[in-house]
């Protein structure tokens, strides 16, 4: 149960933490007052509040719709998530939309917290009525937190290093990157509940990276990585990819934006 | 300016996607039931027709929450205690697809195996019942 555990809460809590170090780097030192230990502790005690309310009505939620009620509104969830995060890529510029990128941050880190986190309540509600031993839960925790803890500082600071010295924009495109992944996770909702149509995967790369592996699983998480993509799913992969990229480049969305000529 | 944009821009997302979820059109799928039974499947094993996309219905009868998980199927739901839970699989290619319950993944196992079935065959859906042993309804 130890290593169950450890794999169930990496599963939930590693997409959590990677969005944490992302939020943080869109935020300049300009704007650093939105991290006060008051605005912390008001985000964390919503974004708990919305993990209980989303898990004490989750029952209720997969009956909905002919038993089509989690995947309905987890896929919401999952797209809104995508299209703040395309917003966010989009107003990049550092100083400008201070108060709308805060807005956007908070709504993806609260939907990819309940979303998330939900799911590892579930598995410690289950845990709980079982009446397994407290120990495994515990340390279980405690390791996959340490691991997670220890990714995303890592994961952080890479970032910060890439935007300073590599690319300037590495960061909004890891931010992308996450964005597409949930898109991704989104359509397979679909897609197990008869929504969208399930085509014949294009390749099967399960040889090369398996979905089943620790590298796997991150690069889902970091990328949408899949093993066996259908081509609806490469098709919104590589729109929902191209079309935030070539808005930002537009030159009548610069003028948009921030009154930029070119 | 840009406020209002973006205001239009989600407005027009919004309906797009609500005109997207107007177009579900749910085809009669042949169903397969699976049980789930003091952290056990039963059948352990489900035979299904290549290239055909069917549903499965999971019945938890246990007073614990569960995960259905699946990596070769791309698919995983948590099904609530003493309730059922509906997924749809395939269209599949021939072979085995592996399946498991994610919060005892030791001891809730099973596999899902895709077999072609030629029109001269002629296997019908009863006798591909007494193959597996499982409830069938069309």
């Amino acid at each position: 149960m130890l290593i169950n555990t450890v794999l169930l809460f990496l599963q939930s809590a590693l997409p959590m933490f990677i969005i944490i170090s992302l939020l943080l780097l869109r935020f300049t030192s300009a704007s650093k007052s939105l991290f006060t230990y008051k605005n912390i502790f008001i985000i964390s005690s919503l974004a708990i509040a919305f993990v209980f309310l989303l898990n004490q009505y989750m029952e209720r939620i997969s009956q909905l719709f002919d038993g089509k009620g989690t995947e309905l509104i987890f896929s919401l969830g999952l797209i809104l998530i995508y299209f703040c995060s395309a917003f966010l890529f989009l107003l990049n510029n550092e100083n400008r939309f201070i108060n709308v990128k805060k807005i956007l941050a908070l709504v993806i880190f609260l939907l990819v917290f309940s979303l998330n986190g939900s799911y590892f309540i579930l598995y410690l509600t289950s845990y709980w009525t079982q009446s397994l031993p407290f120990e495994s839960l515990f340390i279980g925790i405690i390791l996959a937190v340490g691991i997670c803890i220890s990714f995303a500082i890592l994961f952080y600071f890479l970032l910060q290093y890439s935007d300073a010295h590599i690319h300037i924009k590495t960061s909004c495109y890891f931010l992308l990157f996450f964005a597409l992944g949930q898109l991704m996770q989104s359509i397979a909702l679909l897609q197990q509940v008869d929504i969208l149509p399930l085509n014949d995967s294009l390749w099967n790369s399960t040889n090369f990276i398996a979905e089943n592996t620790e590298l796997g699983q991150l690069l889902r998480v970091l990328l949408g990585y899949e093993t066996t993509p259908s081509v609806m799913q490469l098709i919104i992969y590589l729109t929902a990819f191209i079309v935030p990229i070539f808005i930002s480049k537009s030159q009548y969305f610069a003028w948009l934006a921030y009154g930029e000529k070119s | 300016m840009i406020k209002n944009h973006l205001k239009g821009c989600s407005v027009f997302l919004l309906i797009n996607l609500l005109f997207l979820f107007s177009f579900i059109v749910e085809a009669k799928r042949t169903e397969y039931h699976l049980a789930l039974k003091k952290h056990l499947f039963y059948p352990a094993k489900i035979i299904i027709p290549a290239n055909k996309k069917v549903k499965l219905v999971i019945h938890n009868h246990d007073k614990s929450v569960e995960k259905f998980d699946s990596f070769d199927l791309n698919r995983e739901k948590v099904i609530f205690p003493m309730q059922k839970s509906i997924i749809f699989i395939g269209p599949l290619s021939v072979g085995e697809y592996h399946f498991f319950g994610e919060y005892h993944p030791n001891n809730t196992r099973g596999k899902i195996v895709v077999v072609e079935i030629k029109s001269n065959q002629a296997i019908s859906s009863n006798a591909l019942n007494q193959k597996q042993g499982s409830l069938h309804v069309n």
